[in-house]
């Protein structure tokens, strides 16, 4: 859509041109005065419908997006001061925060309580007397018959070895593995079982059951 | 001429085409003995988790392919003979921790599948399609190496009053144990059958073998325990009642690892 040119204007323009011809020659004073004579010579018109409306949305700010807004606020640059007796009171607050939230952590456990897989476990001591052993490990059904994790450890006279264990309940095949390679039944056993392979594991009952905790 | 040449080049390229496939065929990697037969125990039902045990034990003790693979077909038979697989599995374990020849470890494997095709086939024999659990089987074989013969647990088997399967086993357990304590034969019979045909052999009894040792370590006769065993099985009353017609309590009974200490 094209405006039609205010005949004012355009004769203002013209007139501001010729000014500017004449600017070297004549007198500045003088051309403002007749800018000024010019201007108000001007017909008195209303501005047209709608044009202060439009100034007014083109001055509206832009919607920025709000991570912009916020990445703008941590690029600028702060200067914090502070004085170090005055966080006193704040850390404390926040310790004491820290201290409950510990005291009734759900995954907080109660000292004098036990995994529950681990309270149904019943503690049994192994021990063999063999002096001439470097290593002692002990083997059996309950720990995939694999040493590791299982060394026994030397008491006394450093001659009887000694491990702990919590096991399950039940019967539980055992035997005592010397220096790595050599497979030592538990004498005190009674009971026993072939391993097919030219020795014996010894037999174990494990039972909560006092009666026949034997 | 033309054509000649024509022919000639023809023949080479197909000969060229031909050598490079053959050489391209035998340049991939072929499917090694251990991926067939995990593939083939896979595909017969064999569960990933004990594949995958075999696997792991294979790799930490260092067994060659020819020796993994020989395992993973021993455990298929397994499970196409619908066997629990575990006790084999524990063999196998305790068989590489305790550092025994593959060789000897196949056999020991072979040894105890047939004991178990015995054992079943025994039970077939006694019970016909009654069910037979996993438990209760390995528990008879087990008496096996508890040091029965197998004519004597396939006798004392069938002759065993009572169908309960899990008392029999337990009952088969408890023959292999008092034998090494070497109680009364006639007598350990006797207190297992009246346990069986009164149908009292419960869990608790599993450790009347225990309380036997002591006993004869505390010379009390054969008879005076088979007595008191009896007499508790008939009336069915608790186990501790025949700990206590003993005169036991729990600590002098203890022996060997010290337990619930």
């Amino acid at each position: 859509m094209s405006r039609k040119k205010d005949p004012s204007v355009q004769h203002l323009r013209d007139s501001s041109a010729k000014l500017d011809n004449t600017v070297c020659e004549k007198d500045e004073n003088q051309d403002l005065l007749a800018l000024k004579r010019l201007i108000y010579r001007m017909p008195d018109r209303e501005a047209p419908a709608g044009l202060a409306q439009s100034i007014l949305s083109s001055l509206e700010p832009k919607t920025v997006p709000g991570w912009v807004r916020i990445y703008r606020w941590a690029l600028r640059p702060r200067t914090v001061t502070f004085q170090p007796l005055k966080l006193v009171p704040a850390a404390m607050v926040l310790l004491l925060g820290l201290a409950i939230a510990f005291q009734f952590a759900p995954w907080r456990k109660d000292p004098g309580s036990m995994d529950p897989r681990q309270a149904s476990l019943i503690p049994v001591t192994f021990t063999l007397s063999y002096p001439k052993a470097e290593s002692v490990s002990l083997i059996g059904s309950f720990n995939q018959w694999n040493p590791a994790g299982h060394r026994m450890r030397q008491i006394g006279d450093l001659n009887t070895w000694v491990l702990e264990l919590r096991l399950p309940e039940g019967r539980h095949e055992y035997a005592f593995l010397v220096d790595g390679k050599m497979v030592v039944p538990d004498q005190s056993s009674p009971f026993y079982q072939s391993d097919g392979f030219g020795n014996r594991n010894s037999v174990l009952f494990v039972s909560r059951d006092e009666p026949a905790n034997i | 001429m033309n054509r000649q040449i024509f022919r000639n080049s023809f023949i080479l390229i197909v000969a060229t085409l031909l050598v490079g496939a053959s050489l391209y065929v035998q340049a991939q990697p072929a499917e090694t003995s251990v991926t067939a037969s995990v593939r083939e125990a896979r595909q017969a039902g064999v569960a990933e988790t004990v594949l995958n045990q075999l696997l792991i034990l294979a790799a930490d003790h260092r067994l060659e392919d020819e020796g993994v693979v020989r395992l993973v077909n021993f455990v298929q038979t397994v499970q196409t003979e619908d066997l629990s697989i575990g006790p084999f599995m524990g063999k196998i374990e305790e068989g590489l921790a305790k550092q025994i020849p593959l060789n000897t470890i196949a056999t020991v494997l072979a040894q105890k599948l047939d004991d178990y095709r015995f054992v079943r086939k025994v039970l077939r024999r006694k019970t016909g399609e009654q069910e037979i659990s996993h438990q209760d089987l390995s528990r008879m074989v087990g008496s096996l190496d508890g040091g029965i013969a197998r004519e004597e647990l396939a006798r004392f088997i069938l002759q065993a009053p009572g169908q309960n399967l899990s008392m029999l086993a337990r009952a088969s357990e408890i023959l292999a144990l008092l034998k090494q304590v070497r109680f009364n034969d006639t007598l350990t019979q006797e207190i297992l059958f009246t346990g069986l045909g009164n149908d009292s052999l419960n869990q608790s009894w599993d450790y009347l073998a225990r309380v036997v040792a002591t006993a004869k370590r505390r010379q009390i006769p054969d008879d005076e325990i088979a007595r008191a065993a009896q007499e508790a099985l008939e009336a069915k009353r608790p186990f501790k009642d025949f700990m206590a017609t003993l005169g036991f309590t729990p600590r002098d009974l203890r022996h060997g690892p010290a337990v619930g200490r």
